[in-house]
């Protein structure tokens, strides 16, 4: 048992902390202190800083352009990322098609697609959900047709992240109707702007469009953008739902977000004095911060296991579901304890606090995160069957 | 970061485990509920045998330089197995005690503790003193002690009581040592929660010779404190024991119940039910890991912090786990004659003593620099 980091870990913090305090900018800073999403150009932006750096594709190794860091420096750079003010990166290129290139393309596919994931320079968005086809996705229906060297695509996905933004989709599609459900699905890769695509916009609870439906007519689609061979795309989705779970918990993001609150309640004034000074606020407070030990310390063992080549063992198993949660009570509560501040929506100047003033988007936004990468629900269903036997 | 166990550690928890299977059961634990006597001489001799007594303390008192962690194995085997022999009470938590102290005299009750040749309960809190152990009107005034004592483990079958309290004069702590047996020592014990004794300790017009006060001042305040965070610590890994066979008491029950003609680990709901156990269980686990790492830290706020924050975070989560684990058994959870009953009762009273939730949420909102500015 040693729960320190190595003398060499505090060095790698050290040199991490460092880069970020000089790199970092401002107009992403200005977003990030108050909780605001960042749009396109400034998300892209900091890609492209992390991109440049070769720090973007944290968990890749080092053949394909990632840093070829270990689990327990992926965590330290994620905190000090956080800490730091800089948002996470979008995962559907770096932590989700990137491996599956990596994993199961060609030479070709791999030289073709991966540099630009690696430097920030190609936005991807991930076609898995349908309108009948959510949690149980192996119901899926969009089609892909063999006809010739091309496939032919019909269908629809649904909830799809910054499509709007995209140069990419990855795609879970259906080659083979006549077989099983699973036997019969494909992963497809396809360009956004092929003819027959059409975007619309869904507007979420909080306020912004990240979500997306989006229609395939009759898309021609080069056959060699299939990964792997047909009939391998329930596999590949498989894999990717069994990848690494060091940052699932989102805990350098949440430790970030309970400072935020503390400083909030620290500088804004209620009566005489401050937030900070209403004994029930800081007691919540200390809930989460006892909350966020529990999670931080179930994710420094699936670090520590996965840095010993063990990435999914059972302490890993919560970590979506606890985490996902903490993260909604964390904004619950920047929500409650602004109080009447929280009310405002779309103010330019600080009523009171610009933190309490734009914690309601980020509260409505994560209403979505026990649903998104499969409901907490499925997550109990998978754990019962696969870990308790049942 | 390494979480693994070292081969000492896994050889000291697999001989705990075993030693429980072969000399403790639910049958012994329900005999001990039905007697007077607490401390069995047969086990206690195994115990000692097993090197138990020297384990948490260092070389240089007699013992054998176990850590905190390796003490909690022990600690956590005994809850697994619902044991209510009070090594933690009467072992650990005087001789911590007496070693924080370190004076001579101090180290020679120690060594007879060690070699089990005295036995010994700590007399901490006063009934009105709620959890400030700081707070005592056990007073020493002209060479005699009046006051009165709550809560000492199983004060009825030791030979001697170690005891805070104060002086009159200058208002100092102190720490003393007597004899049971003494002219001036009431004792009456009753039942408590986890179906041990416990007894209320009254000194009337006890006198004290200076030998036998053994701690004056600060000193004596923080070897009570620093001795009552580790035993804090055990308690919560007894409490991890505990709870890790409710759970899979309960994930064996859902296998076999039937009802509606099929098991009820069948239905959803109760699968989600055993599935939030499991999580919380991993959850609880890894604060015990924190507290255990930083139980023995010489960084008295990051320590009280951590020991506080994992106190506070069982005092929810293990005790709901425990009412979830009756929840699901139905009808036959709420029985004397199941064990699943009587470990939401052993967790319930560990999450009672030397600090409940509150008491350590507010501890640790101090320690961590919560407090108003």
């Amino acid at each position: 048992m040693n729960l320190e980091f190595s003398d060499a870990e505090k060095e790698f913090q050290k040199d991490v902390r460092l880069w970020l305090s000089d790199n970092v900018p401002p107009d992403i800073l200005a977003k990030t202190k108050n909780g605001e999403t960042l749009d396109k150009t400034l998300q892209q932006k900091w890609e492209r800083i992390l991109g440049s750096k070769g720090w973007l594709a944290t968990t890749w190794p080092k053949e394909y352009g990632g840093p070829g860091w270990n689990a327990t420096q992926r965590y330290i750079f994620d905190v000090e990322r956080a800490k730091a003010g800089a948002p996470g990166t979008s995962p559907f290129g770096v932590s989700m098609v990137g491996p599956v290139i990596f994993n199961f393309a060609n030479q070709e596919q791999k030289d073709r697609w991966l540099p630009g994931i690696v430097s920030g320079d190609t936005l991807w968005c991930q076609g898995y959900s349908e309108p009948n086809s959510g949690s149980d996705l192996a119901s899926l229906k969009t089609s892909a047709r063999k006809e010739g060297d091309e496939y032919i695509v019909n269908g629809q996905k649904i909830w799809t992240t910054q499509a709007h933004w995209a140069d990419m989709i990855f795609c879970l599609v259906r080659t083979d109707a006549n077989v099983k459900q699973q036997q019969g699905i494909s992963f497809l890769l396809i360009d956004m702007n092929t003819p027959g695509i059409e975007v619309r916009a869904i507007h979420s609870i909080d306020g912004h469009h990240h979500l997306n439906e989006v229609y395939f007519s009759d898309v021609r689609v080069p056959a060699e953008n299939l990964v792997g061979q047909e009939g391998m795309g329930w596999t590949i989705a498989k894999f990717l739902l069994t990848h690494e779970r060091t940052t699932i918990a989102g805990v350098a993001d949440t430790k970030q977000e309970i400072e935020r609150l503390k400083n909030a309640l620290k500088s804004t004034p209620a009566g005489k004095g401050v937030r900070w000074d209403d004994a029930n606020a800081r007691r919540r407070v200390a809930e989460l911060e006892i909350d966020l030990m529990a999670l931080e310390y179930t994710n420094f063992r699936t670090v520590a296991a996965t840095d010993n080549g063990n990435p999914l063992g059972s302490e890993s198993s919560g970590l979506k579901i606890k985490g996902t949660e903490l993260q909604q009570q964390v904004s619950q509560a920047i929500v409650e304890l602004g109080g009447p501040l929280s009310l405002a929506w779309d103010n330019k100047e600080p009523i009171g606090s610009m933190a309490f003033n734009k914690s309601t988007r980020r509260y409505n936004f994560l209403r979505a995160c026990t649903i998104y990468g499969g409901t907490n629900e499925i997550q109990k269903n998978v754990i019962a069957k696969m870990l308790l036997g049942l | 970061m390494d979480f693994n166990l070292s081969t000492e550690q896994k050889m000291l928890g697999d001989s705990a485990k075993r030693y429980l299977s072969q000399n403790y059961s639910f049958d012994i634990y329900l005999d001990q509920l039905g007697s007077d006597m607490q401390i069995n001489p047969e086990r206690w001799q195994k115990m000692l045998d097993l090197g138990w007594f020297g384990l948490p303390f260092s070389e240089e008192k007699g013992g054998f330089s176990g850590s905190l962690f390796d003490v909690s194995l022990i600690a956590q085997a005994l809850g697994k197995a619902l044991s209510i022999d009070p090594y933690v009470d009467n072992i650990v938590l005087p001789g911590k005690l007496l070693e924080y102290i370190g004076s001579p005299v101090a180290n020679r009750w120690l060594t007879l503790l060690i070699d089990a040749e005295r036995s010994f309960a700590a007399a901490i809190y006063d009934v009105d003193a709620h959890y400030d152990m700081t707070y005592t009107n056990v007073i020493l005034e002209n060479g005699v002690v009046n006051g009165q004592k709550t809560f000492v483990s199983n004060v009825g079958e030791v030979d001697y009581i170690i005891c805070y309290g104060r002086e009159k004069s200058d208002a100092q702590p102190l720490i003393f040592v007597v004899a049971v047996e003494d002219e001036g020592v009431e004792v009456e014990d009753c039942r408590v929660l986890n179906g041990s004794r416990s007894g209320l300790v009254t000194f009337k017009n006890l006198k004290l010779n200076n030998e036998q006060i053994i701690c004056v001042g600060d000193d004596a305040t923080a070897s009570v404190q620093n001795a009552v965070d580790y035993v804090t610590v055990l308690e919560c890994a007894a409490m991890i024991g505990a709870a890790t066979a409710a759970y899979e008491k309960t994930l064996e029950y859902a296998k076999i119940r039937k009802q509606f003609g099929t098991h009820i680990g069948s239905f959803q709901v109760i699968q989600h039910y055993l599935v939030d156990m499991f999580v919380e269980l991993q959850q609880a686990e890894s604060m015990l890991l924190m507290a255990t790492d930083k139980g023995e830290s010489n960084d008295v706020n990051g320590r009280e912090a951590a020991i506080s924050a994992c106190k506070a975070y069982l005092c929810k989560n293990v005790v709901g786990l425990a009412q979830q684990a009756i929840q699901i058994h139905g009808g036959i959870g709420v029985t004397e004659e199941l064990d699943i009953g009587h470990y939401f009762r052993f967790i319930t009273h560990l999450s009672l003593i030397h600090g409940d939730r509150d008491f350590h949420m507010s501890r640790y909102m101090e320690a961590a620099g919560l407090e108003a500015k």
